[in-house]
């Protein structure tokens, strides 16, 4: 277990210490058009690699792939079954919930790989890795807040918490990626009049997802504690 | 079907994208902006025929319409002051042509990824995934077959709502709030129970006591082999070209003109990029009979 700690610690250092700044470099030195998108896409990558590698590389039980693969799905698919309510997106708030009851890790895979497979389906974009980066860091924060302390975990602190998070996380990160896609250079000048196009949406999301967190945070979690501790699963999960 | 280009490997097909869409956001110069969305362009059409032409109407365009204005306001800079905005900063002739170059860029790249969605289809993204991670392309393939289950159990639980006059557009928003969220607690104890079950089932069965191992359709034949050096080639020559066919915007417009080498090598790339067309042509030239 030791040893493939420090594996991981290995690759991730690697990742942030060097590759990033070889990325950089390299953009500005050797690529002519100096495109950012290009380089915060292969940063993304960079940042994303521990986190995949950590679940290839520790020992896991046959529920927790399950697990992981029926949250993804549930994230995607749950909107179908608010097809009445179209302005609920309840994606981020399952994010959130899966990332409280199963830790940090399951959080960034599942927030990550669900805008992954949503845009499956529709499609991939130019979005697709800061949906991913975005989505997965909202999960991982969660995760992170909720998943150590029982005391944390009311519905008040969960749903601000969730809606502060989809606001700033999720929303910034898909906001930096309508700059790099208009425009070269990166500026808060340039992120501002983006951001205030943005505006209306970002506070629908944050808003509904903070009231979904605030109806189901309870119910659900209880129902996700109760098969965490049952089947013994994401037990050693950091 | 996997006829024409949709054939080759994979692993080739992936790499001849990434680089086509290296190539379209990292070039200046618009003779290879031109080359880069006219090919992408052919090929689209190629493939979707209509819909590539909706596609560019209501997607590219308006998204071109927007880079040139954003730019066009955000960048102060260049020399050449066309005329000022009422707030005070200056609208500048290299902008709106750097405007028109950036907009060119991320057409092309949309336009790319439209063909991209069409010939890389998800299958080939798992077996691709697969070998690098398999755990990771194992959950993937099986939320890919979760979603449609959820969405069907939804449907299900829907309808019975429905029928007992739960969330009926007569109620209030926040009974309607109420009846949402219950079908929601409804459905995910569903899918924790089906997925306990797909667990239990899969350890029955001896999940994870050896490695999976794959099967594939996929064959690397000599085609694939033939493109991959292609694409080597054309990696080669994109760095060697680097200097020559790149173009300053700032502070004034400076577009050079193509020498031989990097004229000849432009050709290279049309060539490269024209190449999914030409073979896809030349297979339906090659299996009609009339």
């Amino acid at each position: 277990m030791r040893k493939k700690s420090s594996l991981l610690t290995v690759i991730s250092v690697v990742c942030t210490l060097i590759l990033c700044p070889l990325i950089i470099y390299f953009s500005r030195e050797f690529i002519s058009g100096k495109s950012y998108y290009l380089a915060a896409v292969l940063m993304i990558i960079c940042a994303v690699i521990p986190f995949f590698v950590y679940f290839e590389k520790r020992e896991i039980k046959t529920a927790e792939i399950v697990i992981l693969a029926i949250m993804t799905a549930l994230a995607v698919a749950s909107r179908s079954v608010l097809m009445f309510l179209p302005q609920i997106k309840p994606t981020a708030a399952i994010v959130i919930i899966t990332a409280c009851a199963f830790g940090p890790n399951c959080g960034f895979l599942t927030g990550a790989l669900s805008m992954f497979l949503s845009n499956f389906i529709f499609g991939q974009g130019m979005f697709t890795p800061f949906q991913m980066l975005g989505m997965g860091l909202t999960g991982f924060f969660a995760g992170l807040i909720f998943s150590k302390s029982e005391k944390l975990r009311n519905k008040y602190i969960i749903s601000i918490t969730g809606g502060f998070l989809t606001f700033f996380v999720y929303g910034i990160c898909v906001d930096i990626s309508s700059v790099l896609m208009l425009t070269d250079g990166f500026s808060l000048k340039n992120l501002l009049p983006v951001f205030a196009s943005g505006l209306t949406f970002n506070i629908s999301h944050c808003v509904t997802t903070a009231i979904v967190l605030f109806l189901t945070a309870k119910p659900m979690l209880e129902k996700f504690m109760r098969l965490r501790i049952k089947y013994g699963i994401f037990e050693q999960s950091p | 079907m996997s006829t024409g280009f949709r054939g080759f490997h994979p692993l080739t097909g992936f790499t001849f994208y990434i680089l086509i869409f290296i190539f379209s956001l990292t070039a200046t110069h618009p003779l290879c902006l031109a080359a880069v969305l006219l090919c992408g362009l052919f090929y689209d059409i190629k493939l979707h025929g209509k819909k590539a032409l909706s596609f560019l109407i209501k997607v590219v365009l308006p998204f071109m319409l927007l880079a040139l204005v954003f730019n066009g306001i955000v960048n102060p800079r260049g020399e050449t002051q066309l005329f000022t905005f009422p707030w005070g900063k200056p609208f500048t002739l290299e902008s709106a042509v750097f405007g028109l170059i950036f907009s060119l860029r991320a057409a092309s790249t949309l336009i790319w990824l439209s063909s991209f969605n069409e010939i890389i289809s998800n299958e080939k993204i798992i077996f691709l995934f697969g070998r690098l991670s398999p755990r990771t392309a194992l959950v993937i393939s099986m939320s890919l077959r979760f979603i449609p289950l959820i969405a069907s159990q939804a449907e299900e639980i829907n309808s019975a709502q429905k029928g007992i006059g739960s969330g009926d557009a007569s109620q209030s928003f926040s009974g309607r709030l109420k009846s949402g969220i219950k079908r929601l607690s409804i459905l995910v104890t569903w899918t924790l129970e089906r997925g306990i079950d797909t667990s239990d089932s899969m350890t029955a069965r001896g999940f994870g006591l050896r490695k999976r191992t794959h099967y594939s359709r996929y064959i690397f034949s000599l085609r694939d082999a033939f493109l991959m050096l292609f694409s080597v080639a054309f990696i080669v020559l994109f760095i060697l070209t680097g200097s020559s066919l790149s173009c300053e915007y700032f502070p004034s417009i400076s577009i050079p003109v193509p020498d031989a080498f990097s004229f000849f090598s432009l050709i290279f790339f049309v060539i490269f990029m024209i190449f999914p067309l030409i073979y896809d042509t030349a297979e339906e030239k090659k299996w009609s009979n009339f």
